[in-house]
C-alpha cells in the first residue's frame, strides 16, 4: 500500500490524476492560447482576440494533456498491480506503453519511436528524482552528551 | 502560372562553358565534373522542383502522368516511388538527421560498451565491484565480467543505502541503554487505509504509547521504517512530539532494494548485532539479519494487544546479563508466535521459582519473631515479612514506576520542551531563498554542533 497519502489509492487514482492533468493543461493552456491569441490579433482586439483563443484552444489542450494523464495512470497502476513492486520501473514503463499507445495511429515506426522517447523522458524524470532524494537525505546525528557523565 | 514558372529555367549548363574557357586540362577531376555537368545540359532543370509545387497544391507533370492506373505489380512498385518522391526537402533533411541520431547512437553504445569493459582502474575498484575473480585482460569473459559489474554499479547507486554509517555511534557508556530495538513503522506501529468518505487515515496500534515510553527506558528505540522519508516523518514525530522515546529514525533511504525486495542491513546501524534487536512485519526486509529479527503478523488495524502482550518479552530480554540476544531469539521455535512461546516458558519459570521457594513461601505472613520484634519496635509488619517476590516482578514493579516517573517528568515539562523545539524551528526552519543558494541546506552536523555550542554558553552562565 502506498504510503504517499497525498495521492489515493490505485483505481481512483486514475480519475484524480484524470482530473488533475486536465486542469493543468487548461491552465497551461489559457496561459499559451491567451498570449498566443493576444499577439496574433490585431491592435484593438488583443483582448477579444486572446480570450476568444483561450475559449476556443484551452479545452483541447486540457484535454490533450488529460488524456496523457489517465491513460499514464492507467498504464501506471495496471504494472504496479502486474509486477507487485513500487520503483522507478513502473513509471518508466507505464511511460513507454502511454507513449506507445497514444501514437499508435501514426504506424509502427511512430508507436516505436514515440514509445521509447516517452520512456526516455520518464526514466530521466525518475533518475532526477531519486538523484535528489539521495542528495537531500541528511544523516542522523545523534544527541550532544556532556563530556563528564553525571554524578549521580 | 505553372507555364511562367516553366518558362524561367535556370540551365545547369550555362555557367559552365565561362569556366571550361579558362581551360586547365591538367585538372581531370575538375574536367570530370565539367563533362558530368555538360552531360545533362541540354535538360533544362526549373527552379522550382516537384516538392515545392507539390506543396504548393501544383500538380506536376510527371506525376500527374503517374497517377494513371497501371497494371498488375507494377502498380505497387509505382505508388512507393511516388511516396517517396511526395516527401518534402523537410522531410528528407529530418530523415537524414534520424540516421545521424541512430548512428551516433550505434557509435555510442559501442564505445560505451567498450569503456565499461576496460581493464580495473585499480585494486580498490576491483574488490568495491566485486569482481575479485575477473582478471584484467582481453579475454571475452573478463571483458563481459567487467562490463557486467560495471553496469550494475550504476543501477545499485539508486539501490543501496544513502550512507555507510546509518546511525551515529553509540552514546558514551552511562547514557547507554542496554539493547537496541529496531521497530519497523507501517502494519506495526501504525496502519494507513483508504477510503471514499475519508480518505487516507492513519491508525496508531492500541498499547504504542505505553510501549514506546515503556521500553525506552531499556532500550535505544529506533524506527527503521520502509517508506520515503517525506512520507513517514511527519507520523514519526507525531507519535513521539518530545522525542521522549524514539532516538533515531530511518527511512526508505537507509534501505537497500534488491530484486524488487525492500531490504534493511542493520550490521549498518553502527551498532553491536548482539544488542540489536529488530521487529518487522515483512520477512524480506530481515532477510540479512535473521538472527536479530523477530517477524510479526502486519497489522490489519483491527483491535489488538500485540504491542503490550510483547513487552514482557522485550522487558525480560533486557533485564538479563546477556551479551549476544541471538541465540535466545533463535531459542524460539517459531518467532512470529514469540509472545505465546514466551508466556509459556514465564509461566513455567514461576512455577519452578515457586517450587524452589517453597518454604519462603510457606514461612510469609505468618507469626514469627521476626514478626514481633517488628511490632514491638513500631516497624510496619508488612515491610519485614511480606511475601517474596519473583525477580521478573521485581523488575516490573521497578519499570513501572521508572515509566511513572519518566511520565511525570514529561508531564512537568512539556510546555518547555515544546517550547525549545519550536525554538530551534525558528533558528533553522527559516529559510531564505538567498541564503540556501548561497550556503546551501543546513548541515545536521553544524546544526548539532551549534546547538552543543549554544548549551556550553548556558552552562557557562548558570555557573
Amino acid at each position: 500500500m502506498s504510503a504517499d497519502h497525498t495521492r489515493d489509492p490505485c483505481p481512483v487514482v486514475i480519475l484524480s490524476d484524470f482530473g488533475g492533468a486536465f486542469s493543468m493543461g487548461v491552465i497551461g493552456g489559457c496561459f499559451w492560447h491567451g498570449i498566443k491569441g493576444f499577439r496574433n490579433s490585431p491592435y484593438g482586439e488583443r483582448t477579444y482576440g486572446s480570450f476568444s483563443a483561450i475559449r476556443a484552444r484551452a479545452p483541447v489542450v486540457g484535454g490533450n494533456f488529460g488524456v496523457w494523464g489517465g491513460l499514464f495512470s492507467t498504464f501506471d497502476c495496471a504494472v504496479k498491480g502486474v509486477r507487485k513492486r513500487e520503483d522507478a520501473w513502473n513509471a518508466i514503463i507505464a511511460g513507454f506503453f502511454t507513449g506507445g499507445s497514444l501514437a499508435i495511429r501514426g504506424g509502427w515506426k511512430h508507436t516505436r519511436n514515440s514509445a521509447i522517447s516517452c520512456a526516455c523522458f520518464l526514466g530521466i524524470i525518475e533518475g532526477v528524482g531519486m538523484m535528489l532524494q539521495r542528495v537531500m537525505a541528511q544523516p542522523t546525528i545523534g544527541p550532544a552528551f556532556p563530556e563528564e557523565p553525571m554524578k549521580a | 502560372m505553372l507555364s511562367v514558372v516553366r518558362k524561367l529555367p535556370i540551365r545547369a549548363g550555362t555557367r559552365i562553358p565561362l569556366t571550361l574557357s579558362a581551360a586547365r586540362p591538367l585538372l581531370t577531376p575538375f574536367a570530370l565534373n565539367v563533362r558530368l555537368y555538360s552531360k545533362d545540359e541540354k535538360k533544362h532543370q526549373p527552379i522550382l522542383n516537384d516538392d515545392m509545387l507539390a506543396r504548393a497544391g501544383v500538380e506536376s507533370e510527371s506525376q500527374a502522368s503517374s497517377e494513371e492506373p497501371k497494371e498488375g505489380g507494377k502498380d505497387d512498385k509505382e505508388r512507393s516511388s511516388r511516396r517517396r518522391r511526395r516527401q518534402t526537402s523537410k522531410d528528407l533533411q529530418r530523415e537524414r538527421y534520424a540516421n545521424y541520431f541512430y548512428a551516433a547512437t550505434l557509435f555510442g553504445t559501442f564505445a560505451g560498451v567498450g569503456y565499461m569493459s576496460r581493464d580495473w582502474d585499480s585494486k580498490e575498484e576491483q574488490e568495491r565491484l566485486d569482481g575479485a575473480n575477473i582478471d584484467s585482460g582481453f579475454a571475452p569473459g573478463a571483458m563481459y565480467g567487467r562490463l557486467t559489474k560495471r553496469l550494475s554499479s550504476l543501477f545499485t547507486f539508486f539501490s543501496e543505502p544513502v550512507f555507510e554509517n546509518l546511525l551515529p555511534p553509540p552514546p558514551p557508556e552511562a547514557y547507554r541503554r542496554p539493547l537496541t530495538l529496531v521497530l519497523t513503522l507501517d502494519d506495526f506501529l501504525i496502519h494507513s487505509s483508504w477510503d471514499a468518505k475519508n480518505g487516507w487515515r492513519t491508525a496508531k496500534r492500541p498499547g504504542l504509547d505505553y510501549f514506546l515510553g515503556y521500553l525506552s527506558q531499556y532500550y535505544e528505540i529506533v524506527i527503521f521504517g520502509s517508506e520515503y522519508q517525506m512520507y513517514s516523518e511527519k507520523t514519526v514525530t507525531k507519535l513521539d512530539p518530545l522525542r521522549a522515546y524514539i532516538q533515531y529514525a530511518l527511512y526508505r533511504e537507509a534501505c537497500r532494494y534488491k530484486d524488487g525486495k525492500l531490504i534493511k542491513d542493520l550490521s549498518l546501524l553502527n551498532r553491536d548485532l548482539g544488542k540489536t534487536v529488530a521487529i518487522d512485519v515483512n520477512a524480506d526486509s530481515l532477510s540479512l539479519n535473521p538472527h536479530n529479527a523477530i517477524v510479526l503478523e502486519p497489522w490489519d488495524g483491527k483491535p489488538d494487544d500485540t504491542l503490550v502482550r510483547l513487552i514482557p518479552f522485550l522487558e525480560y530480554l533486557a533485564n538479563q546479563p546477556i551479551k549476544d540476544v541471538r541465540p535466545i531469539l533463535d531459542s524460539f521455535d517459531d518467532k512470529s508466535k514469540i509472545i505465546d512461546e514466551f508466556s509459556v516458558r514465564e509461566a513455567n519459570l514461576r512455577k519452578q521459582w515457586r517450587e524452589d521457594n517453597k518454604d519462603l513461601l510457606a514461612r510469609a505472613n505468618k507469626p514469627n519473631a521476626g514478626n514481633l520484634m517488628a511490632s514491638l519496635m513500631g516497624i510496619p509488619v508488612s515491610s519485614v515479612n511480606k511475601e517474596p517476590k519473583m525477580p521478573l516482578d521485581i523488575i516490573r514493579e521497578h519499570g513501572q514506576l521508572q515509566y511513572e516517573n519518566l511520565q511525570k517528568y514529561l508531564k512537568e515539562n512539556e510546555a518547555k520542551f515544546m517550547e525549545e523545539e519550536r525554538k530551534m524551528k525558528e533558528e533553522y526552519g527559516k529559510m531564505t531563498l538567498n541564503k540556501l543558494m548561497t550556503e546551501g541546506i543546513p548541515n545536521p552536523e553544524d546544526i548539532a554542533k551549534a546547538q552543543a555550542e549554544k548549551a556550553k554558553q548556558e552552562a557557562d552562565a548558570a555557573k
